[in-house]
């Protein structure tokens, strides 16, 4: 679905992405683990167009999505959960879940309250009164809200207890399930890594250096000792 | 009673001016909150709004569909200045500010060439009076009046209750995160330029009647409505209300028993003395 060829990018002089190629199949969960500073954060925001390459190519379903404005991938079909959340904080929970609405207009799907339930009871509230767990699932709302093909997830377990980890892990199984939307995940939590993805790519020092099928990573196996250092 | 009947038409007088500014005032501040520009131009939009009634009203056209052309004319204006100079400078604020300071010395310039030096006038469109409890006020005034309270109403309900006002109100919390969800940021604050615009090119028409018309009238509109959005707090729409209330009202009612220069001198202290409140209560908060 989407594929990602010899791709550079950098900020200023400094290159952090030397030469990236990825597939991405349709309907899948390909995961990205990598270390700190790697590169994985700046990765989603080529990705999304927020970043722009120094060269490359990303091709979406056939058609060149190489340099075109983030808005405009986003009603492409992309959405886009950052590093962080990126919630708006002095807007409500109803607010930040229309915002997600700006890629194709209409109504909230109803699902949505299905699949967070209790963002249904929080809609009048500020956002950033809301807990990192809810937060994290806001951002995650809000970027379904758009019904997009290809979510793409910025280490949605930083700083969450396991429990908020596993229901993480609980959406993104059922929205791949349900809903054939495809995601890429870059994540540090090798639990919920092997739990939900396909395939695994690290990345290190700015290229792919390797991959796995996700349930053939386990904490003792050489590529997680020699990519992450575990 | 008699001090009613002396204070109630200054008063007025002191709300039309005040609504007045509130309406260039808020054009600033949406210009200022999506775009980062400073727009030292603004002046001169609301002075192209009262010569577009003056002009319109000349050529036979009726006064209310001249106000009504007069925003439309200076958005109009709005969009080819953010086209063609604002966009152009994004991201370098120092050199908008300056762009716009040359812009509005063009556009002063343009009008002297225009229109000559000299000031205009237009007719009110009727000289009747509303009289209401012993006091008779010039219906135009409440009219102007109305007018201006309906538009900043308006327009803060755009801000703060339509889809398209959360969007823009996204596009200033987070243009990032606002442009990742599908909202076209550069579209949004081209939109909101010729919002701007178009609010001070309506206060313009809306004064026409009652002020003269002249070139260098909109810098007597700019620096108080600056004081305003200081005064009030920054960006917030409610606080340019306050502002203006602030501002406009001190200096209608100075200048009453005050000479001019003196008059402007205590608006200044008052202008300063409500920043400096503000600035000690948003640091004890
Ligand atoms: N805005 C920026 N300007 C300059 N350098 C940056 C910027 N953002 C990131 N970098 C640098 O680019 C490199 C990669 O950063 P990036 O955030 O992509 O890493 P990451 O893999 O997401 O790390 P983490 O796991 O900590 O989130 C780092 O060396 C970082 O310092
Ligand atoms: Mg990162």
């Amino acid at each position: 679905m989407l594929e990602i060829r010899d791709l550079r990018a950098g900020y200023g002089q400094s290159m952090v992405l030397n030469g990236v190629n990825l597939d991405i199949a349709h309907g899948t969960v390909t995961a990205l683990l990598g270390r700190n500073g790697m590169g994985k954060t700046t990765l989603c925001r080529v990705l999304i167009g927020l970043l722009p390459m120094t060269s490359g190519t990303i091709t979406l379903d056939n058609d060149s999505i190489s340099h075109m404005a983030p808005h405009r991938l986003a009603r492409r079909g992309l959405a886009y959960v950052p590093q962080g959340r990126s919630i708006f904080a002095r807007f409500t929970v109803q607010e930040n879940l229309d915002l997600g609405l700006s890629a194709r207009g209409g109504r909230i799907p109803p699902h949505i309250f299905e699949w967070f339930p209790m963002l249904a009871e929080l809609r009048g509230r500020r956002a950033g009164t809301l807990s990192g767990g809810e937060q994290q699932m806001l951002a995650l709302a809000r970027a379904l809200v758009a019904e997009p093909s290809l979510l793409i997830l910025d280490e949605p377990s930083e700083g969450l207890q396991p429990s908020r980890v596993t229901a993480i892990g609980d959406v993104l199984l059922r929205i791949v399930a349900d809903k054939r939307v495809t995601v890429f995940l870059v994540e540090q939590n090798l639990a919920l890594v092997r739990r939900v993805a396909a395939i695994t790519a690290f990345l290190v020092d700015g290229v792919i250096a390797g991959g796995a099928a996700g349930r053939d990573l386990s904490p003792q196996s050489p590529l997680i000792q020699r990519y992450l250092g575990l | 009673m008699g001090a009613f009947l002396t204070w109630a038409p200054l008063l007025l007088d002191a709300l039309s001016f005040v609504l007045v500014l509130a309406l260039v005032a808020l054009g600033l501040v949406v210009i200022f909150g999506l775009m980062g520009v400073i727009n030292l131009a603004h002046g001169e939009l609301f002075m192209l709004g009262a010569y577009t009634v003056v002009l319109a009203v000349g050529w036979g056209v009726p006064f209310w569909l001249a106000v009504v052309l007069a925003p439309i004319a200076v958005g109009a204006v709005g969009w080819l200045v953010e086209v063609l100079l604002i966009r152009r400078l994004a991201a370098r604020p120092l050199d908008t500010i300056l762009a716009t300071w040359g812009l509005a010395i063009v556009l002063q310039q343009a009008a002297v060439l225009a229109f000559g030096p000299g000031s205009r006038s237009v007719a009110r469109p009727t000289d009747a009076t509303v009289t209401f409890a012993g006091i008779s006020y010039p219906a135009y005034r409440l009219e102007l009046m109305a007018i201006a309270a309906l538009v900043l109403v308006a327009t803060m309900a755009l801000f703060a209750r339509t889809r398209v006002g959360l969007r823009a109100r996204a596009a200033i919390a987070d243009p990032d995160m606002a442009a990742a969800l599908g909202v076209n940021v550069r579209r949004v604050r081209a939109q909101s330029f010729v919002l701007g615009a178009a609010l001070a090119g309506l206060a313009g028409a809306l004064v026409a009647p009652i002020i003269s018309v002249d070139p260098h009238m909109g810098f007597g509109f700019l620096v108080p409505a600056f004081l305003s959005i200081l005064a009030g707090g920054g960006v917030s729409l409610g606080g340019v209300l306050g502002g203006a209330a602030i501002i406009g009202g001190a200096d209608s009612l100075l200048g009453h028993w005050m000479s001019p220069v003196v008059s402007q001198i205590v608006v200044f202290l008052i202008a300063i003395v409500a920043i400096r409140l503000r600035a000690a209560r948003a640091a004890g908060s």
